[in-house]
């Protein structure tokens, strides 16, 4: 049935993508140029011996206010200028009044929209016609030096997930109908106004934010650079997962260099509601915190306790991950959602992809608090989530097929994947719901809140190897969140300073 | 190219953050936060000239996590030694290793 449903609505949002294709082929009598300025130096960027660097850029600079009047020639001519910029001016303008005053010739030509998704079909362009003539007038000669027409971009990544065979879940739809967040959205919790920051390896601006309208921004932390690469994919894509069950979020990703928990410090310092890790150490048999890892413990405590930020982190998969086994996080594992339903609920069972363990580090702590949705064993394929075209998850999963890979293309900026990275996001957004319901819940109570609402796993194991069972069970901790029944709890609880509690009797 | 660096959060002595901070700065290293611990990076090879580390390869298996470098630089055990006129604001180093990111692979 979530299949059904899962692919009627990709058949409605394909509907959608064909309409963005016919959209832009309306536009084909339409010029979109750049009129590149004349240099102040007499010298030409198109000239054959012409090398553009850093260095020699300034030398194809054009005069000072040049750029204003040849945009106020070109306006009087009918063009509409939309932007002035050091070295060319953007603009559009009718077919006819391009062929008009440039005495030329432009013909239509098509190009794929998405060389991945030939299903998008074609957009439409105009360019010159080869060996017509082309002549600048006279009252633009001495500003303009070329103008061309602007061929639009391939897009490599699409908006639109490709097509697979077997049974996954797609973002956001299927995500937040499973974990069932859809209800409160059309109730208007939706996680407006709530900051959520995620640290990751980079954040790349997919095409699918943008297309879904989501708030989708991201900083660097301290020691990393080049904040909207994302060469892994690992925090392009998760960032998915929040979205779907909290779609009106302030986000914000912070990029992390090599340490880590420097990253974790940038992400605390913005003060947000809620902050979601995807990733941590894995520590077997150790019973005491090595040294180097002091530090972040710090940072993680520091931020539950001293700014009351709800922390949530993976539990790992088959690792006995840190932080996630501090007490102080919301600790997430995993919980796999067959596509047949049991019972009136999705048949559920627990991820043998996911961890689940006590730890021997922190006494009486067990590993996971509650879980969120993932895949199962040998390569938890099971979440399509956007990633940056031809990064280290899109080609790796790439070339085989269900379930060792996740047949999508490797350069499509796609990639079905799960892990308890894919559940700790979705386990933050709904920690931004209950935030937006009740702003003054602590850390603690948000995580009370989720543990008591969320629904009994009976069947499957985890990673470890511990089995799933009535109540609450070592491989399901609580078992599966629930936004709604969350939610609701939320809404029945009393905020209460310590101040306002009587004291003993 | 860029110099690959070493990251390491170091315990300040009590009271000592900020010096700390100064005189790490003063001998090279990268300052990035100054807190409880002062976050720094620096060239192995400065950390190896300042602290007398000895660094070995650390090869991660690819099973361990997808975003996992494939080899890092750790120091032997016991190899950093605090030098004599660091000592009254430098406690203890500790050096940062990548985590794992846990996602399906």
């Amino acid at each position: 049935m979530a299949r059904k449903k899962a692919a009627a609505k990709a058949r409605g949002t394909r509907a959608t993508g064909k309409k963005s294709a016919r959209r832009a082929r309306s536009g084909a009598d339409t010029v979109r140029f750049e009129a590149v300025l004349t240099a102040h130096s007499g010298k030409s960027m198109f000239a054959p011996e012409a090398v553009l660097d850093s260095e020699s850029l300034a030398e194809y600079a054009p005069a000072r206010g040049r750029g204003k009047r040849a945009a106020h020639v070109l306006e009087r001519l009918g063009f509409r200028v939309h932007h002035i910029g050091r070295y060319s001016i953007s603009g559009e303008s009718p077919r006819a009044l391009w062929e008009k005053v440039f005495s030329t010739k432009v013909e239509k030509r098509r190009q794929a929209f998405s060389d991945t998704h030939p299903e998008l079909g074609e957009v439409e362009y105009l360019s010159h016609v080869a060996d017509v003539p082309f002549r600048m007038p006279a009252d633009l000669e001495s500003l303009v030096d070329r103008a061309y027409p602007q061929r639009p971009p391939m897009f490599f990544a699409s908006p639109l997930p490709p097509r697979v065979a077997y049974h996954h879940l797609e973002v956001p739809a299927d995500v937040a109908m499973v974990l069932r967040a859809a209800p409160m959205h059309t109730e208007g919790v939706t996680g407006a106004g709530v900051l959520v920051a995620m640290v990751d390896t980079g954040f790349y601006r997919h095409p699918f934010y943008t297309w879904q309208g989501f708030g989708y921004r991201a900083t660097l932390a301290p020691d990393a650079t080049r904040v909207e690469e994302d060469e892994n994919g690992h925090g392009t894509g998760e960032a998915a997962n929040i979205f779907s069950c909290a779609p009106d979020i302030e986000f914000i990703g912070v990029k992390m260099g090599g340490n880590p928990t420097l990253a974790f410090k940038a992400a605390s310092d913005l003060h947000p509601a809620v902050m979601t890790n995807s990733w941590g150490y894995d520590l077997p048999g150790l019973s005491t915190l090595p040294n180097s890892l002091r530090p972040l413990e710090a940072a993680v405590i520091e931020a539950v306790r001293d700014r009351g930020i709800t922390v949530c982190f993976s539990g790992g998969n088959g690792h006995v991950s840190f932080p996630g086994m501090m007490p102080d996080v919301i600790s997430v594992g995993g919980v796999y959602a067959h596509e047949d339903l049991a019972n009136g609920d999705f048949d559920l069972e627990a991820s043998d992809y996911a961890s689940s363990f006590d730890s021997q580090i922190y006494a009486g702590r067990h590993v996971p608090d509650l879980c969120g949705l993932v895949g199962m064993r040998p390569a938890g394929v099971y979440i399509m989530l956007p990633v940056s075209p031809g990064s280290t998850i899109d080609a790796g999963l790439a070339g085989g097929s269900f379930p060792g890979a996740d047949e999508t293309a490797a350069g499509d900026g796609w990639a079905v994947i799960s892990g308890t990275s894919a559940a700790s996001p979705q386990i933050a957004g709904i920690c931004a719901l209950l935030r937006q319901v009740e702003p003054g819940l602590s850390p603690p109570l948000v995580k009370s809140l989720l543990r008591a609402s969320a629904r009994d796993v009976t069947k499957g194991q985890s990673a470890m190897g511990q089995p799933a069972g009535e109540g609450h069970d070592g491989a399901t901790g609580a078992g599966l969140a629930d936004a709604a029944a969350a939610c609701r709890l939320a809404r029945s609880v009393q905020v209460r300073s310590l101040g306002s509690v009587p004291g003993p009797r | 190219m860029s110099i690959p660096t070493v990251s390491a959060d170091i315990e300040p002595q009590p009271g000592q953050a900020r010096a700390a901070a100064r005189a790490l700065r003063n001998r090279g290293f990268r300052v990035l936060d100054i807190g409880a611990w002062v976050s720094v990076d620096g060239p192995r090879t400065l950390w190896v000239q300042i602290f007398g580390v000895d660094f070995e390869t650390h090869a991660r298996p690819a099973t361990e996590g997808i975003a996992s470098p494939g080899s890092y630089a750790r120091p032997r055990p016991g190899s950093v030694q605090v030098p004599a006129d660091l000592a009254g604001v430098v406690k203890a180093v500790s050096f940062i290793e990548p985590p794992e990111f846990f996602a399906g692979h």
